[in-house]
């Protein structure tokens, strides 16, 4: 394996971009040691779908010649990273982690690749993910043609889906930062499982071009990265319109810290009850402690609710219907059997039954989803909730398993799918350990307040140090 | 309603097509595909009952946007 300053594996972007500035690293030598490092470590997590070192390690000697002449094109530049296996490169393998795709190549990146690329960025690997992401509903860990993701840190349970091996390579080193996908929560639920710091873009912020399509309503792409700070580096390089996307909202992205409102005058809501009653109960103290440094920074989050909706039920048939569309070659030639939860085919094949009003009616109720957070943001400007309420499950156990824990009052425990429902932005932060496995919280704003987003999550990591634990290797 | 924590999990890491709050109970893991298909049927039958009970006033327009 190429050597490198062991240190330098679990550095932020900005701290790379500042040795790479320095001369104190090349982008050779991150290239290729990181893409070693992916190489002989992502299997041990089922996380790497395809390593690309060589090709990484070609582009970085043109890195490193720009950087010699002092032409500059920003943070990203010589800097590696891994991209979820539903993001095309030309002339690759795309898997979309399903085996009837094993053999996919695509002749056009997708458009994020290409603006990463184009900032002198390194793709040092394909990462692993569950299959079809997930979208015909699954109920096994292994529901993946990469085997189970495995959590860095207890290779026992589940690095989460289905951006699973993004957030297994950015926790354990193998990547300084990852590009994941989100329908309904497949970058938050890996990232709060292994310890990321992750954000999903307003719906339409970032093109979706080259990506896999799973519900076109829904889907959105995001980075995964070891701080606030560096996602907001990331976002701002792969934002902003793009014809080739119907969904994009034709808008920018500029990461502009300094001039975030200052996080007094905001306003931040929660229910308590996700912390006091549905939060596994040995993940509350570290849950609380974080609420205790929101307040320490002028956010005391104040009590609200969530509008009540049958969030699931409405994201459930949305995901159903858009879901069967985009596969229906798949279900009809019979090739669907191929994957490995039989579940995920059952899902797809049964969401082609679901009736044109059903789907109508969700939608229906998604524009009144919107129209509910519409009057929660005329009062708060953010909302906080657990991530997940739970530390990452054992692969073993069957991930619809019953454990029992009714409460009274729902919370907001619905808020990854009212989240995107109604296309909002969250970052995920991590704040804590409980039985040794990461926690980390959901900050949910406005459409496009990411820089709001960022602000908070960059002040909570300045008086915190979760982010920056390493699991054991 | 109940709902447990754990289905609390499965709701979002699944893509969502599970995601129903009151997802009925699995089959056993050898169960045959057909099987399967049955309890995805109900979900959505499930689904639809939820549904049905969210009041739209009249004029609602559904959220998406054509452009022409």
């Amino acid at each position: 394996m190429a050597t490198l300053d062991p240190e330098l594996y679990f550095a932020t972007v900005a701290e790379l971009h500042q040795k790479l500035i320095a001369r104190q690293v090349s982008a050779v030598e991150l290239a290729r040691a990181f893409g070693a490092r992916l190489q002989a470590l992502g299997p041990t997590y089922n996380a790497l779908a395809l390593p690309l070192t060589a090709r990484a390690v070609k582009q970085a000697k043109a890195v490193d010649g720009d950087l010699k002449r002092e032409r500059w094109r920003g943070p990203l530049q010589g800097i590696p990273f891994g991209a979820k296996d539903l993001l095309s490169v030309k002339g690759l393998v795309t898997t979309w982690g399903a085996r009837p795709y094993a053999e996919q190549v695509f002749q056009e990146d997708a458009t994020v690749i290409q603006k990463l690329e184009k900032t002198g960025a390194l793709l040092i690997g394909k990462l692993a993910m569950v299959e079809l992401a997930g979208g015909g509903g699954y109920r096994l860990a292994g529901a993946s043609l990469f085997g189970p993701g495995l959590n860095p840190w207890d290779r026992t349970r589940w690095s989460g889906g289905s951006s699973s091996g993004a957030a297994s390579a950015v926790a354990a080193g193998l990547a300084p930062f990852a590009l994941g996908s989100e329908t309904s929560g497949s970058i938050l639920t890996p990232a709060a499982f292994c310890n990321v710091t992750a954000l999903r873009p307003t719906y339409g912020l970032v093109s979706r071009h080259g990506a896999m399509p799973l519900a076109w309503t829904l889907d959105k792409i995001g980075p995964m990265c070891r701080s606030a700070q560096d996602c907001g580096l990331v976002l701002a390089a792969i934002a902003g319109g793009d014809r080739n996307d119907p969904g994009s909202a034709g808008k920018s992205f500029y990461y502009t810290p300094e001039y975030a409102r200052p996080l007094a005058d905001l306003k931040m809501g929660y229910a308590a009850t996700d912390f006091s009653d549905w939060a596994q109960p040995e993940a509350r103290s570290a849950f609380a402690e974080a609420l205790a440094v929101l307040g320490q920074m002028g956010l005391p989050p104040r009590e609200t609710a969530l509008p009540d909706f049958p969030f699931g039920a409405i994201i459930g048939a949305i995901i159903g219907v858009e879901g069967a569309a985009s596969f229906e070659k798949l279900v009809s030639s019979g090739r669907v059997d191929q994957l490995a939860d039989p579940r995920q085919a059952a899902g797809l094949r049964a969401g082609a039954e679901i009736p044109a009003m059903l789907y109508l009616k969700a939608m229906q109720a998604r524009a009144l989803v919107q129209e509910g957070f519409r009057r929660i943001f005329a009062d708060y400007d953010v909302l906080v909730a657990p991530a997940r309420l739970t530390i990452a499950p054992k692969i073993s156990e069957p991930l619809d398993a019953e454990s029992p824990k009714p409460a009274a009052k729902v919370g907001m425990t619905g808020l990854i799918q009212a989240g995107n429902l109604a296309g909002l932005p969250a970052l995920c932060l991590p704040c804590g350990f409980a039985a040794g496995m990461p926690v980390a919280l959901q900050l949910v704003g406005n459409p496009f307040s990411e820089n709001t987003l960022l602000a908070i999550g960059r002040e909570f990591q300045k008086r915190t140090d979760w982010h920056r634990r390493r699991p054991p290797l | 309603m109940k709902i447990t924590r754990r289905q609390l999990l499965v709701s979002a890491a699944a893509g969502g097509v599970v995601s129903s709050v009151v997802a009925p109970p699995a089959p056993a893991q050898e169960a045959a595909p057909q099987d399967w298909l049955v309890v995805a049927r109900q979900t959505i039958r499930r689904n639809a009952e939820l549904l049905a009970a969210v009041d739209v006033p009249p004029g609602t327009e559904p959220a998406f946007v054509f452009r022409p």
